[in-house]
């Protein structure tokens, strides 16, 4: 009942992943997390609010994308901090395939539209240009066509295989 | 520091966020894909998924996800069964139209000659003499719409999202002042009469001017002729009510045109013009060919924003004075800074408010420059990326059967 009144300074919340670690972050910035909202205006900020999907890497970086994400104080955000936010989220999904589909997950767990938006367009432009069977190697996926049916798979849309 | 070993991995990712990731990718893309495995090619033929990823290909920036197919008919070296796409993206990025990709044609007969009736949500309709057919040049599926058309006929083709169902509409000769309308729709595969139309087919504009935009078709027709030139009117119908209404037009003597009339001690009702249509990005256009006017021969370009009200978005100067409509530029696409793709019979052009200039853009397909002949006009349509199929109503049977089973 205090959060709307205490404007002048910055109420933090503590986070805890599956395997135990804690992270103090600003509530405004947690709430970019719309699942986090939810708990905070629940009434969970008294105590530490677990995280269980999210080892303690993945929430760290979670974490850092709140802070640059958490809207900001002093009103609208300009073009110039816009630009800026957009050259940072790139960077941000330049990482390995794994730690990528972790993020990706942890989007979609937090219910972080704008998290989700991002990754999953980076891990689209990593599907876009591989073959089938690079797909699979890259993220595990096991065949579960007979030869006979995948054979017969392609032969309907071998122009797209060209 | 990285994740840890035991990292998501496609299989224990929810199907939700396969989703989320696999609708952002292209057309072609997704076809290979479902060969991955058998989740991947039932997720990627759900009709529920294909509308997602339609969503993402609109909203595709850069034009990526738009193409501009050509008809290679009448043209000497080429094989007219077969129609060439090129990339939107190239052209407003590079300035070329590279050699893309050709697709074959559905055609039932290889002498026929094939005409564009509309393109809806990557669907194209065509016209093969008296047999309309439904393409999806990104999927290669087609389907042959039941019943023969007249030669005279008109056509529109759209989707209905009231009914989520795409529909063809003809015009048929009538007497007196009228023409009758059939509306096709795609998942009963039948046609129907509906009420006349209130014009009749000699007012019509040219098939060039038929679009589809939000939920309607729109036709330019001729209002009348008087001593002071041709007057028009656009003509929507609505694809959900199936009523026809008048579209209130863009003021074509505006500050611009009557400075210019004023100078030359001219009048309005001295101008003389062609209005066309184009829809860019789900969006009305209006295309006012101003002609034989001695403030010399140019196009205003209006586009229709959410309110109704038209916004002038350019005036394109021609290069000489334009005669007849076959010299005109007519527009395909235009980029969100100010550059407008121009077809004319014999070429296509980019113009760029920003230099105020006209630059060639050669096209080139199989190695050999493509030249484009008369009825360009004809013969070349832009669309969007998309699996969406003509045989729509199939996959959902396909999909309930599946769903009865699981």
């Amino acid at each position: 009942m205090s959060s709307t009144l205490c404007c002048s300074f910055a109420k933090n919340v503590t986070l805890r992943s599956s395997d135990g670690q804690t992270f103090e972050v600003e509530e405004a910035a947690a709430q970019v997390s719309q699942t986090i909202k939810r708990m905070i205006e629940d009434g969970c900020t008294g105590s530490v609010i677990p995280v269980p999907n999210l080892t303690g890497p993945v929430l760290a970086l979670v974490i850092e994308y709140f802070k640059k994400h958490s809207p900001p104080s002093d009103g609208c955000p300009t073009a110039l901090l816009e630009m800026e936010i957009k050259d940072w989220d790139a960077k941000f999904v330049a990482v390995d395939n794994d730690t990528l589909l972790d993020l990706t997950l942890a989007a979609h767990y937090l219910e972080i539209q704008g998290l989700l938006d991002l990754t999953c367009h980076r891990v689209a432009d990593i599907l876009n240009d591989n073959s089938v069977e690079k797909i699979r190697e890259i993220f595990h996926i096991k065949n579960d066509f007979t030869p006979e049916e995948e054979a017969e798979e392609r032969s309907k849309i071998q122009w797209a295989f060209e | 520091m990285a994740s840890q070993s035991h990292a998501a991995t496609i299989q224990n990712i929810p199907h939700e966020v396969i989703t989320e990731i696999l609708a952002r990718l292209p057309a072609k893309c997704l076809i290979r894909f479902r060969c991955v495995c058998k989740s991947w090619r039932s997720l990627i033929s759900d009709p529920q998924f294909l509308k997602k990823q339609l969503h993402f290909s609109h909203a595709e920036s850069n034009f990526t996800r738009q193409r501009i197919i050509v008809f290679k008919q009448g043209l000497p070296s080429s094989d007219h069964r077969i129609a060439s796409s090129y990339s939107v993206h190239s052209v407003f990025n590079d300035h070329e139209m590279p050699c893309s990709f050709d697709v074959p044609l559905p055609m039932t007969d290889p002498a026929s000659i094939i005409e564009f009736v509309g393109s809806c949500n990557g669907l194209v309709c065509l016209r093969e003499g008296r047999i309309l057919h439904l393409w999806n040049p990104s999927t290669r599926e087609s389907k042959r719409l039941p019943r023969s058309i007249g030669y005279n006929d008109y056509f529109g083709f759209g989707y209905d999202e009231s009914v989520d169902d795409y529909k063809v509409v003809r015009l048929l000769n009538n007497e007196g002042d009228t023409c009758k309308v059939e509306v096709y729709e795609l998942r009963a595969d039948c046609w129907r009469e509906t009420q006349n139309f209130p014009y009749s087919l000699n007012r019509f504009a040219g098939t060039w001017s038929t679009v589809y935009a939000n939920g309607a078709l729109y036709w330019v027709v001729v209002r009348e002729h008087g001593p002071e030139g041709t007057r028009w009117n656009v003509v929507a119908f609505d694809l959900s009510t199936e009523k026809f209404t008048e579209v209130p037009q863009p003021n074509y003597f505006d500050d611009d045109s009557c400075s210019l009339l004023a100078g030359h001690g001219m009048s309005v009702s001295d101008l003389n013009f062609v209005i066309e249509l184009v829809v860019e990005r789900g969006s009305l256009c209006l295309v006012c060919h101003y002609i034989q006017c001695c403030v010399g021969s140019h196009a205003g370009v209006w586009i229709m924003r959410e309110d109704g009200v038209w916004t002038k978005l350019a005036k394109i100067p021609y290069q000489q004075e334009m005669k007849q409509s076959q010299q005109f530029w007519r527009l395909l696409c235009f980029s969100g800074n100010g550059e407008f793709l121009m077809a004319r019979k014999d070429k296509l052009a980019l113009y760029s408010t920003k230099e105020d200039a006209f630059e060639d853009l050669p096209i080139h397909g199989g190695g050999d420059e493509l030249l484009l002949h008369d009825s360009i006009l004809n013969k070349i349509k832009t669309y969007v990326e998309s699996l969406i199929s003509p045989n729509y109503a199939m996959n959902e049977s396909e999909q309930s059967k599946n769903l009865v089973m699981a």
